[in-house]
C-alpha cells in the first residue's frame, strides 16, 4: 500500500503543476491565440492542422498541459488547430526532442518518433474535425456555472481555480490507476513477448499503463532493455503520450466518448503501423 | 458559492501540502530534484489562487447549497490526495522495489560513462561493470554511496550496494546495483545507507565485484536517487 501512495503522489506531484500552466496559458492566453486563428490565413483548414501541429514547438506543453486550451480552442470552433495541437503538442516540442536525443542518440529514432506523432495527429484532426457533432464538451466553468462576469483578469482566479479543479478530479482518478498498475503488474510480462507484432502491441500497452510523461519516457524506454528494437521503441514513444491511462479520464471529461474512441483508435493504428514499418525495414 | 470557497480551500491545501512536503524534504523522495522550485512555483501560485479564488467566492451573496451525488464525488476525489499526502510521509524507493531481473538487461543513458573513476556513482559503475572487459577495470578506485541490498541465502560476505536513477518521478524510477565482497555484509540490515570504499576486482565467475575496504553506514543523503 505504501508503494502505491508513493507512486500516486509522485504522479500527482509531476503533473499537477503542468496542469495548472495549461489551465492559466488557457485562460489567461486563450482569447490571444483564439484571435491569431481567426485571422484569415488561419481560416485554411490544411494551415490550421498545420499550425496545430507544430504549435508545441513555441508552447512546449505535455499531456497534462495541452489539453485545457486544445479543449478551449474546439469549443470555439477551431477543430482542425485544436486536434492537431492536442495530439502533436506532447511529442512535438523542444523538451522532448532533446531528451529523446539524449536517451538514444539515434537520429533516425528521433526523426521516425516526430513523423508518426505529426502524422498521428494530422490523422485525428483530418477525421475528427468531419464529426457533425459536438467534440468539446462544457465544463461547468466554460458553460457559465456560478460566474456571469464578462472574462477578463478580475474573473481570471475564479475561472482558473475552477477549470483546474474540474480536471484535477480526472487526474486524481487516472494517477490512482497508473500507480496501481506500476505496483501490481509485471513489467517482464511486457518485455518478454515475442515477433514484431507482439512485441509492439506489447509496448504499446506497457506505455498506455505506465503513463509516464513524454518529457522523460525515452528514458525509460532506453532503460527497459537491450532486447527493445526500433519498432517496440516507436510503438511505446508514440502511443505513450497521446494515449494513456493517466489521461483517459481527463478526455472523457473534456471530450464527447465517439471523438476520445476514434482519437484512440487513429492514434494506435498510427503508431502501431509505423513502428511495424521501422521495424520490418531495420531487419 | 459553495463551489467557488471550496475550490479555493482546496486550492490552499494543495499548496500549504506541497510546500510542506518541499520544507520537510520528503517532495525529494517522489520527484527529480529540478522539481523542487517548479513545485515551489506551483505551491506559490496554488496559494495565491486560493486567496483570490476564497474571497471572490464570500464577494458573491450565499445562495442555497445544495449537496449532489456529482459533488460528493468531486470532493472525494479533490480530497484524496489531500488526505494521503498529509497522513502518509513519502520515503524514497528502497530494497522491496528493486527488481534484479529487470536490472540485468538495462540499457545505460549517455550520463552513465564516466572517465574517472573516483567520481562515478552507482549508475555509471553499473555501466562499467556491465560493459568494460573485468580486466580493464580491475584495480580501479571505487567510492560510493548507496543502501544495502540482500536477499535470504546470501553468502554472509557478500550484498549488494544499489541506488535508483529517477529521471522525472518515481515512476520512471529504475535500481541499479553493484556486487560487494565485505567480510561482515551479513551484519548490514536491508536499506541501511553505506559508503563503500574500496577497488574493483574479479570474482571466481570472472564477473567484476567491488571489494571493499571499508563499508561506513551513513544517514540517507538529502537526495536518495540519481538524475541521469
Amino acid at each position: 500500500m505504501s508503494e502505491f501512495t508513493n507512486i500516486f503522489l509522485a504522479l500527482l506531484l509531476e503533473a499537477t503543476p503542468f496542469l495548472l500552466a495549461g489551465v492559466i496559458i488557457s485562460v489567461v492566453g486563450g482569447p490571444l491565440v483564439e484571435r491569431i486563428l481567426a485571422t484569415a490565413a488561419l481560416r485554411n483548414s490544411a494551415l490550421a492542422v498545420a499550425a496545430g501541429a507544430s504549435a508545441g514547438l513555441v508552447l512546449p506543453m505535455c499531456d497534462c498541459g495541452n489539453r485545457p486550451l486544445a479543449h478551449r480552442l474546439a469549443l470555439a470552433g477551431r477543430r482542425e488547430f485544436a486536434l492537431a495541437f492536442l495530439v502533436a503538442a506532447p511529442v512535438i516540442n523542444p523538451i522532448v526532442i532533446v531528451t529523446t536525443w539524449l536517451a538514444f542518440r539515434s537520429a533516425e529514432l528521433v526523426v521516425l518518433r516526430l513523423l508518426l506523432t505529426v502524422l498521428a495527429a494530422v490523422a485525428v484532426a483530418v477525421v475528427l474535425s468531419r464529426l457533425r457533432r459536438d467534440i468539446a464538451l462544457p465544463l461547468d466553468a466554460a458553460a457559465g456555472g456560478e460566474s456571469h462576469a464578462p472574462p477578463g483578469p478580475g474573473t481570471w482566479a475564479p475561472r482558473i481555480l475552477d477549470e483546474f479543479f474540474e480536471l484535477f478530479q480526472f487526474l486524481v482518478v487516472g494517477a490512482a490507476l497508473a500507480a496501481a498498475i506500476q505496483v501490481f503488474a509485471d513489467q517482464e510480462e511486457f518485455l518478454s513477448a515475442r515477433g514484431v507484432f507482439l512485441s509492439i502491441a506489447a509496448m504499446m500497452f506497457l506505455a498506455f499503463l505506465l503513463s509516464i510523461c513524454s518529457s522523460v519516457d525515452a528514458f525509460v524506454v532506453a532503460g527497459l532493455g537491450g532486447a527493445i528494437g526500433l519498432g517496440p521503441a516507436l510503438g511505446f514513444l508514440v502511443f505513450g503520450p497521446l494515449v494513456n491511462l493517466k489521461s483517459i479520464p481527463m478526455y472523457l471529461r473534456l471530450f464527447s466518448g465517439p471523438a476520445v474512441v476514434l482519437l484512440v483508435i487513429i492514434c494506435a493504428q498510427v503508431a502501431f503501423a509505423g513502428a511495424a514499418i521501422a521495424e520490418l525495414r531495420a531487419w | 458559492m459553495v463551489r467557488r470557497a471550496g475550490y479555493g480551500a482546496a486550492a490552499g491545501g494543495l499548496g500549504l501540502l506541497i510546500a510542506w512536503r518541499l520544507l520537510d524534504g520528503t517532495a525529494r523522495n517522489l520527484v527529480q530534484g529540478w522539481y523542487v522550485p517548479v513545485l515551489w512555483v506551483t505551491a506559490a501560485a496554488l496559494l495565491a489562487l486560493a486567496a483570490l479564488g476564497l474571497a471572490a467566492g464570500f464577494r458573491r451573496p450565499a445562495g442555497r447549497a445544495r449537496i449532489t451525488g456529482a459533488g460528493v464525488l468531486t470532493a472525494a476525489f479533490i480530497g484524496l490526495p489531500l488526505i494521503l499526502g498529509a497522513l502518509y510521509t513519502p520515503r524514497p524507493l528502497a530494497s522491496a522495489s528493486l527488481d534484479l531481473s529487470a536490472t540485468a538487461a538495462r540499457q545505460f543513458g549517455a550520463s552513465a560513462s564516466a572517465a574517472d573513476p573516483a567520481r562515478r556513482n552507482i549508475y555509471q559503475w553499473a555501466y562499467e561493470f556491465e560493459t568494460a572487459d573485468p580486466a580493464a577495470i580491475a584495480g580501479q578506485p571505487v567510492d560510493v554511496i548507496g543502501f544495502v541490498f540482500r536477499r535470504p541465502g546470501d553468502p554472509p560476505d557478500r550484498l549488494r550496494v544499489a541506488r535508483f536513477v529517477v529521471a522525472c518521478c518515481i515512476a520512471d524510477a529504475q535500481g541499479f546495483t553493484l556486487p560487494v565482497a565485505w567480510k561482515d555484509a551479513g551484519a548490514l540490515a536491508n536499506d541501511q545507507w553505506v559508503r563503500v570504499e574500496g577497488r574493483v576486482g574479479i570474482s571466481p565467475d570472472g564477473e567484476p565485484i567491488v571489494l571493499a575496504a571499508s563499508v561506513t553506514p551513513i544517514e540517507a543523503p538529502q537526495n536518495p536517487y540519481i538524475y541521469p
